[in-house]
């Protein structure tokens, strides 16, 4: 086609105001919006089935990237506390670990000083470990307690740990200094795995979304084939016929991304308890909080795009094969 | 309003469908199209709405050649024809009340204005208290008429009719052809195909005959 392009007013278009050109178009625009809804309403079951497996498949990584994202927050408080191990010579009595220890409190640098005996230390351990009746043997065991008095210090976050370490090596009666962060460096790589696995989770999510989408739209369109027939036959434009369909598409995707942010704060209420639980064990007040209003606004603008998205595919395909395009 | 110039239209795969074929509908004129089956009645109203485009020649709509017109304008010049399908071409889950919106939905009116022309077009054809019924619950009778409201709503300035009487009982078929007369006085162009001759005999307006895919008779004919 295209061989007598009309390059200025299209010949067949009744003159007509900007104004009233602007009223038809936003009627139009009223009827495919409402047209759409109207579908949904009319085939309540078919659309929740599309509903319900694209909320499923986009729950799971918007969990992981709450997870992740707060466990991250996390972390960063954690870096800002940085704890070192000290090591008193086994030699030293308790009198002189305690005087150790208020000398290292007084310290600028420091904040806390926890000193705790070897008894304290293993009671501790053997708990960890989960042993804590094992205790009596244990003691009995080693007659002496292999553990040395320890003092736990909470640095300054604005001072050097680096520098403070050097100097703490060099007193006398320090056998060792340890900086607590070996542990914290696993857990941001592990952080940065989640991290990973959230971006590739939730492309190839988005690639089945876009495909999901448009196959529930390709059924629509066929299903109603015959009604775009008629359409175009009576003087629809191909535009005005693809508009409910795109619309569908929005629905699909922003319903579907209410559900799963409805179906993760129901995953979060049943994960309450065990989290507080596991938090607790280290010592820290985490909750896992539902997304925050920027999220879901983003999730919802994004999966109701990617509808869209889906629908034109599905549209365009058909549209096109029918020479209607 | 309507001209052809020498046009031929041949479908992939069979012979000439309609062979050069010259004709001028002026505006405000009624013509009846008869000749047999597949003697290219349907062929020709169908290019005149774009819903076929000629192998050759031209096809003048309002004195612009339409026949390459570029598809993004087609839906514009079919604004401007009512169509009225042997087969109602009606929305089957859609009430009636919606199905003779339709065109009006589509140039995007006003909807109390639709809400008043669909009446006005309803009351026209006699169906006014069907207004919620659905396609399928109506007879074929009323099914067509359901298809004609819906061709004038829009007020076009042709009304292409094809084979309109064909599920018509002769009584009802007449009182149709009289209304398409009505219009046609009320000044709208009308061209209508139909193979029953004996219908259209008593009614004083041209008659064009198509066999084997030309036009061999009638006053307009060039």
């Amino acid at each position: 086609m295209g061989k007598a392009r009309f390059k200025s007013r299209p010949p067949m278009r009744p003159r007509v105001s900007m104004r009233d050109a602007v009223r038809a178009w936003a009627r139009r625009h009223g009827y495919s919006f409402f047209s759409s809804l109207g579908e949904f309403v009319r085939r309540p079951v078919a659309s929740a089935m599309t509903i319900v497996v694209l909320a499923l498949a986009l729950s799971l990584p918007l969990l992981l990237h709450l997870a992740v994202s707060q466990l991250d927050a996390v972390a960063g408080d954690m870096d800002a506390q940085v704890t070192l191990s000290v090591f008193a010579e086994r030699e030293l009595s308790d009198t002189e670990v305690r005087r150790l220890s208020a000398r290292l409190a007084a310290r600028p640098d420091v904040v806390t000083a926890d000193p705790i005996s070897p008894e304290a230390g293993l009671r501790e351990a053997l708990n960890n470990l989960g042993l804590a009746t094992a205790l009596e043997d244990i003691a009995r065991f080693y007659e002496d307690n292999p553990l040395p008095w320890v003092v736990v210090l909470g640095v300054d976050p604005q001072a050097s740990t680096d520098a403070l370490v050097a100097q703490l090596q060099d007193t006398s009666g320090i056998a060792q200094v340890i900086v607590d962060q070996a542990w914290l460096q696993r857990f941001r790589s592990l952080l940065e795995v989640g991290q990973r696995l959230v971006v590739i989770l939730s492309t190839l999510l988005l690639l089945a979304v876009v495909f999901v989408v448009a196959h529930a739209i390709r059924m629509d369109v066929h299903q109603r084939r015959h009604q775009i027939e008629v359409m175009a036959l009576i003087g629809a434009t191909p535009g005005f016929i693809r508009r409910p369909f795109l619309y569908s598409g929005f629905w699909l995707g922003t319903f579907s991304s209410m559900l799963a942010i409805a179906l993760v704060y129901v995953v979060i209420g049943a994960l309450h308890g065990p989290i507080t639980a596991l938090a607790d064990s280290y010592g820290s007040a985490f909750e896992l909080e539902g997304p925050s209003a920027a999220t879901m606004i983003a999730t919802m603008a994004m999966m109701g795009l990617i509808g869209v998205f889906g629908s034109m595919i599905a549209v365009h395909q058909h549209l096109t094969k029918r020479g209607l395009n | 309003m309507i001209q052809f110039e020498r046009v031929s239209k041949q479908y992939p795969g069979t012979g000439l469908a309609l062979s050069d074929v010259s004709f001028s509908l002026d505006r405000g004129e009624m013509v009846f199209l008869t000749g047999h089956s597949g003697a290219g009645k349907s062929t020709l109203l169908k290019l005149i709405a774009l819903i076929e485009r000629p192998t050759r020649g031209q096809l003048l709509f309002d004195g612009r050649n339409v026949a390459q017109l570029s598809k993004r304008h087609v839906p514009h010049l079919r604004r401007q024809i009512g169509v009225i399908f042997q087969d109602h071409r009606l929305l089957e889950d859609q009430r009636v009340f919606d199905n003779v919106a339709l065109p009006l939905v589509i140039a995007g009116v006003e909807y109390r204005e639709i809400k008043r022309r669909v009446r006005a077009a309803l009351d026209k054809v006699d169906l006014l208290d069907k207004e919620r019924a659905y396609p399928p619950m109506l007879s074929g009778g009323q099914q067509q008429r359901v298809g004609i409201a819906r061709a004038i709503i829009a007020k076009p300035a042709v009304l292409l009719a094809d084979e309109p009487t064909g599920n018509l009982d002769p009584h009802l078929s007449k009182e149709l052809m009289r209304f398409f007369v009505n219009l046609n006085e009320l000044g709208m162009t009308v061209l209508v195909a139909t193979h029953d001759v004996d219908l259209i005999s008593g009614f004083d307006k041209p008659r064009w005959t198509l066999a084997q895919g030309g036009l061999v008779d009638g006053q307009g004919a060039l």
